[in-house]
């Protein structure tokens, strides 16, 4: 039987972890490609039919019945925002490199810590649920249910409709890209979230891999709340948090906490994630209180001058 | 407060051998934080490097250092269980290779019972560095059992 257990003690258990991981990408790899090819194959087996579908319908209708139903609309939006969604779905499913035996170890080694390692919410359901309500629209169209005597109202819905189609297949892919992570959940607000980096190309002068690990933060505060800046600024510095995270991240109006892992050092590394989120936690609200204290007083102070200033003007216009 | 240990020195004249050093009340407070505040930075200084080594070897040393006491008796268990490691065999590599560099010792009683010490006879410096790892370097088990005390406050 295969050993799936990974290893980076030794030299040798990180080529044969590396190689097992390895492995088990291109076999993920080798699958999603599969499965866009089945799904393009749908598509251009649809549009090639698609003349002769309506050839069919033509006869059914002349012959047999008035009130046919033709669900071109419905079967061809249900196969093309499936197919967008799809495409997207294994793009990121190759682009995030956990394979089986990288969960598993990061599961043993999250849950010696007490904390459960899970993905943080599913895509695939919010895209049934937006997509479900667009094919009901799509077949009531079909239908022909929807029949507006206005202009004005037929120009409304048709622009809703098109409007609800795109976000119907928008949100989910935005969703998919943002957050379709794995998470450790540590109280009520607080989380961190996974990436795994996982180099498959030999760099020259580089170790044959890189295996990494990004955690991220929930989101803290604004990048604009001054004392919270503070506050971040201040445990960073003392946990040796690196400010900024990934390409996204820095360009993220929020802030977090980041930090990078190997396998080795991983529990060590979630600690002090998790460390700077309880300092973060303790101290916040001192520093916002703190902050509002000295706005409330310093502008007490510019009230009692102004006042001290008006009452000079009067003085020297009374003098006057 | 001071980051540089030079400002240190100057604010308290320590390379002006004319002047005496006269320490008393807040003064004497004061000197003992910014000592204390510095010898934390080390610490931490010692916690980020070992993180960085890809073998666990210095993770060891400072759980070693962590668990030296006069009357106590430190086995590779309790190093495992220090160092929060679900595994025995994710520190062997780190154990022979500490032995073998001459920066621990190892005892073994029976086959399974081994009494690990730090080799403070043959590097002194060890004996600052336990000295250090005692006073300010929380154990991954203290700071989870930190963690988790904040996790199940409301």
């Amino acid at each position: 039987m295969k050993n799936t257990n990974l290893n980076f003690e030794d030299e040798q258990g990180i080529s044969n972890s590396i190689r097992l991981l390895k492995s088990e990408f291109v076999i993920k790899a080798v699958k999603a490609c599969i499965y866009l090819t089945i799904i393009v194959l749908i598509c251009i087996g649809y549009i090639l039919l698609q003349p002769q579908m309506a050839f069919i319908h033509y006869i059914r209708v002349n012959t047999y019945s008035q009130h046919s139903v033709k669900l071109t609309l419905t079967i061809g939006w249900t196969l093309f925002s499936t197919a967008i969604f799809l495409t997207a779905y294994i793009i990121k499913y190759i682009q995030v490199r956990f394979t089986p035996s990288i969960i598993k170890y990061m599961k043993e080694e999250l849950n010696y810590l007490g904390y459960e390692f899970k993905k943080k919410y599913s895509s695939g359901l919010l895209f049934v649920l937006m997509n479900s309500i667009s094919i009901i629209l799509m077949t009531y169209m079909d239908l022909q249910v929807f029949v507006f005597n206005n202009t004005l109202q037929s120009i409304l819905f048709r622009n809703f409709v098109i409007g609800y189609l795109f976000f119907s297949i928008v949100i989910p892919i935005v969703w998919l890209g943002l957050n379709d992570k794995y998470v450790i959940k540590i109280k009520e607000n607080f989380y961190i979230l996974f990436d795994f980096n996982f180099s498959l190309r030999k760099r020259h002068g580089h170790s044959p891999a890189f295996l990494g690990i990004t955690l991220s933060s929930n989101r803290l505060c604004s990048r604009f709340n001054k004392p919270g800046k503070n506050v971040h600024t201040k445990i960073c510095e003392i946990r040796w948090l690196p400010r900024e995270g990934t390409k996204i991240k820095k360009i993220s109006p929020f802030l977090h906490f980041h930090e990078f892992s190997v396998p080795v050092n991983l529990q060590k590394q979630v600690l002090n994630v998790i460390l700077a989120l309880r300092e973060w936690d303790n101290n916040y609200e001192k520093e916002l209180n703190s902050f509002r204290y000295n706005l409330a007083v310093s502008a007490k102070y510019r009230n009692v001058l102004s006042l001290k200033q008006l009452n000079n003007l009067f003085m020297q216009i009374f003098r006057l | 407060m001071i980051n540089l240990f030079q400002d240190f020195v100057k604010k308290y004249e320590l390379d002006d051998f004319k002047k005496k050093l006269e320490l008393n009340g807040t003064t004497k407070l004061d000197f003992f934080n910014e000592l204390s505040a510095f010898m934390e930075k080390v610490c931490r200084i010692f916690d980020k490097l070992t993180n960085i080594a890809s073998l666990r070897g210095g993770q060891v040393m400072m759980s070693i250092a962590k668990l030296t006491s006069p009357d106590a008796v430190i086995n590779k268990t309790d190093i495992k269980n220090n160092l929060s490691i679900d595994r025995l065999d994710k520190l062997w590599h780190a154990f022979e290779y500490l032995e073998k560099e001459n920066y621990i010792k190892i005892e073994k009683k029976t086959s399974k019972f081994h009494i690990i010490k730090l080799n403070e006879e043959d590097n002194p410096d060890l004996t600052l560095f336990r000295e250090i790892v005692q006073s300010y370097w929380e154990s991954p088990l203290e700071i989870k059992e930190k963690t988790k005390d904040w996790r199940l406050a409301k």
